[in-house]
């Protein structure tokens, strides 16, 4: 099966890239070890409430990434009888340490979060869904984004956010043609940028002049039909941030990543991230993502190499702000929509499940385990794993210490005690 | 446009459904490597070009086509059942894929379900084909349920396993390249699905499936959310629609009825959707005369994943969102690159020889991308630039207004 990103899988449709021979793109092999060889990263921890924490910015891995060979429970017994063949070996996981008893590790591919782990600045918030959990991909991610209980017809979390603090189009950028729903409220959107690193595709090629009778065109007015002033406020809303866009891009304020390990997609996208954060952008949250992560079948190869570009991203992306500095001081959280079955499947992949894992990166993140790993042995009647952790609790931190809105109630619509995940 | 002569020209797209699209026909099959060819030792092949080759097939039967109503139903049942070259891998199938939309999409619905069921692109995209008696893989069965043929909300976590049991063997022969029953692998113990206990087979499934009394309403009112505005399956118009439907779950007549209801030509149509950028495209070449041989090759594909729809990849299964989803700050950039690469192309000597006149000018414009009338916005905003261009001299006058015209909320709405 094909798991290339987004992005080669766009520039191979202009027919320019070659696959001879083969229908199916062969993935990377799993490597027997993967050796830990990055050099130790000089780091400034950062004094508690020294420097405010943000810009947000929220990578949504679609598909249901399985949080159990992603956070290994490595000696667990029924970790390996549930899925013979699909286990990630103790000699290969980058040891955590133990929570409650249970020895835990990342995935091989994680060395660079590993890393940063070490540093102290990963939390890994552990058996982390909702009550009841659904096993739709879209009802799922829906529930997440919207933060309600059923995610029918509401509105992003963060698009809620957006309707109660003004109208400036920067406030939210999302990486990417298309937005998703978290970014989507009941009176304001997100803006969104070209999944593109250079300045120049930010903004269209018209002139000055064009462009001046285009925004004419574009204005919204009272009278007309409401999906056309949408359409209108789509082009304004480029003029402003496509030009901010491109000139952040084109001052390349970041040296380039001397990295040779490829971060494909969700690299790209981060990088982006990380120059408009450098340059300077008043942006307060961003959006990034990536999808393929519903593993049905030949799991361990393809969780290897989705696991392995999105360490590499990650990597780079935090090498640019290795300390906290006053409006660069990013929190990254990395989320799926669910995880996925303890058990394997025939295919030696696995179905969807509930209670995930969710990291929170950055230099102002306390690093460390919050939630509880839920136990193998008590799986619930469908064969899943028991939820601990309410996602909502990661949200209403972002929301009043990232993001600076309280109360969160009023965004989530009930209330849920924040996780303490930052200095 | 006069109510008789709407109810003609329904008559004849719905004739077109199963008429034979001769200008269709004729768009050249680009070669496309089916399994039994790439299984001969020593044979090679770029599944890359071929998709990208595909692409360009596919655009071309939209804007030639003889039967649009057809080809449309093709595209939203792309939209029904979304599958991605992505995990595919495998152009040939695609391309069959959607010559089964074409050939059995205007009849039963249950009979098109069951061939989507057993597809060899749909066995590659939703893992049917790779799972065993003992260990079923879920993702069809509940995809089966969620999006294609009931919505969620209507069936339980147990019926979406022991639906997968009873697709158990249904399997890809991958020397053949087709689809069969493996009889090994196949699960003949006892199901209960949806209320129905018995041996059941996956063609038992599917028809317990389409013929559930949540079915009607969901298929019904992707249909129509598609053709005029969004509306959910609770919809009064959806539920005056899905009574007739569920009599006999065809495809045509479902169409027929739609566009002959009072609610299709209401003001409430008008406006209602944004153009999918898939349409757009087909629709742009269409008025302004092109075919995909005047476009550069591969821009096509770019220009459609720039603006977020490249057909036969969608994100996921769960397809493209509507309206809202297509009006991003980025598509906004991309639809101008695309309407300017588009204006140049395109034979505008017409609009050129009235230079100077402006009101003249963009009256022609109007007729030419098929614009009953435009909003005094767009009006005043064309005979400005129209102007400008006029005393400008120099540059290209009537592609800049065709440019501006082309990104107009009149146009990129339906």
């Amino acid at each position: 099966m094909g798991t290339l990103d987004r992005r080669q899988f766009l520039s191979r449709t202009l027919g320019a890239g070659a696959v001879a021979g083969a229908a199916h793109v062969g993935l990377p092999r799993h490597p027997a070890t993967v050796a830990s060889t990055l050099p130790a990263r000089a780091r400034v921890r950062a004094h508690a409430s020294s420097v405010k924490p943000g810009p947000f910015v929220l990578c949504t891995l679609t598909g249901g990434n399985d949080g159990l060979n992603t956070v290994v429970p490595y000696l667990n017994s029924d970790y390996h009888r549930l899925r013979p063949g699909l286990t990630i070996p103790g000699d290969e996981v980058l040891t955590l340490g133990s929570l409650d008893g249970e020895e835990l590790g990342f995935h091989p591919a994680l060395s660079g979060l590993y890393s940063l782990y070490q540093a102290g600045q990963v939390a890994v918030i552990l058996g982390v869904e909702y009550p009841d959990p659904n096993y739709s991909h879209f009802v799922s991610m829906d529930i997440w984004q919207t933060a309600t209980v059923t995610g029918d017809d509401a509105s992003g979390w963060i698009g809620r956010w957006l309707d109660v603090t003004g109208t400036d189009p920067f406030r939210a950028l999302s990486v990417g043609p298309t937005l998703p729903t978290a970014f989507v409220g009941d009176r304001q959107q997100a803006s969104t940028l070209n999944d593109n690193t250079s300045g120049g595709s930010q903004m269209p090629g018209q002139d000055t002049y064009f462009l001046k009778i285009y925004k004419k065109l574009m204005t919204p007015y009272h009278g007309a039909v409401a999906l056309s002033n949408d359409v209108g406020e789509s082009g304004i809303n480029l003029l402003a941030v496509g030009a901010a866009a491109e000139a952040a891009l084109n001052a390349e304020s970041i040296p380039p990543n001397p990295s040779d390990r490829g971060s494909g997609d969700i690299g790209n996208q981060l990088d982006i991230v990380a120059e408009l954060i450098e340059y300077g952008l008043p942006t307060k949250a961003y959006g990034v993502g990536w999808s393929s992560f519903d593993t049905h079948s030949d799991q361990l190869d393809t969780h290897y190499s989705l696991l392995s570009q999105l360490d590499a991203a990650v990597e780079n992306f935090m090498g640019v702000f290795p300390s906290p500095v006053e409006g660069k001081n990013p929190v990254l959280m990395i989320h799926s929509e669910f995880g996925r079955r303890p058990e394997v499947n025939g295919s030696a992949g696995t179905d969807h499940g509930s209670s995930g894992v969710v990291f929170v990166v950055g230099p102002g993140v306390k690093g460390g385990f919050y939630g509880a790993q839920p136990s193998l042995s008590k799986l619930d009647p469908l064969g899943n794993l028991v939820v601990t952790t309410d996602f909502r609790r990661i949200y209403a931190t972002i929301l009043e210490d990232v993001l600076g809105y309280a109360p969160a109630s009023r965004i989530l619509g009930g209330n849920f005690k924040p996780l303490p995940f930052l200095n | 446009m006069s109510k008789r002569s709407w109810s003609e020209l329904v008559s004849e797209l719905i004739e077109g459904l199963s008429a034979r699209d001769a200008a269709g026909d004729r768009v050249p099959l680009p070669h496309l490597t089916t399994i039994p060819q790439a299984n001969v030792p020593g044979y090679t092949f770029d599944a890359w070009n071929e998709f990208s080759e595909l692409i360009t097939w596919w655009i071309e039967r939209m804007v030639v086509s003889d039967t649009p109503l057809r080809e449309k139903l093709v595209l939203l049942l792309h939209c029904q059942f979304p599958t991605s070259f992505d995990k595919v891998g495998w152009a040939s199938l695609m391309y069959a894929q959607n010559e089964l939309f074409r050939r059995l999409g205007p009849g039963n619905f249950q009979e098109l379900v069951t061939a989507v069921a057993q597809d060899p692109a749909m066995l590659i995209w939703l893992d049917t084909g790779t799972d065993h008696r003992h260990q079923p893989n879920e993702n069809f069965a509940r995809e089966l349920m969620e999006r294609f043929t009931m919505g969620a909300g209507h069936y339980t976590e147990e019926d979406v396993r022991q639906g997968a049991r009873c697709f158990t063997g249904w399997q890809l022969d991958y020397t053949t390249g087709e689809f069969y029953i493996n009889p090994y692998d196949h699960d003949n113990g006892v199901k209960t699905y949806l209320g129905h206990r018995g041996n059941l087979s996956g063609d038992d499934v599917i028809e317990i499936a389409t013929h559930s009394a949540a079915s009607p309403g969901w298929v019904v009112s992707r249909i129509w959310s598609w053709l005029a505005f969004p509306v959910t399956a609770k919809h009064p118009i959806v539920r005056g629609l899905s009574k007739a439907y569920a009599r006999d779950l065809n495809m045509t007549r479902l169409l027929e009825a739609i566009l002959l209801h009072p609610a299709f030509v209401s003001p409430e149509a008008r406006g209602g959707l944004v153009k999918q950028p898939i349409e757009y495209v087909a629709s742009a070449l269409r008025v302004l005369g092109l075919n995909t041989a005047a476009l550069p090759d591969g821009s096509l594909g770019w220009n459609l994943g720039q603006l977020g729809q490249l057909p036969f990849a969608p994100p996921s299964v769960g397809g493209w969102g509507q309206n809202q989803f297509w009006l991003t700050t980025t598509a906004a950039s991309s639809y101008l690159q695309l309407a300017q690469m588009l204006a140049s192309y395109a034979d505008l000597t017409t609009i050129e020889d009235l230079n100077g006149k402006p009101s003249q000018q963009v009256a022609a414009v109007a007729e030419l991308l098929a614009v009953d009338k435009w909003s005094k916005q767009t009006y005043g905003s064309l005979v400005t630039l129209a102007s400008a261009l006029k005393q400008d001299g120099g540059s290209w006058p009537a592609q800049e207004l065709v440019t501006l015209a082309l990104v107009s909320p009149d146009f990129m709405l339906n």
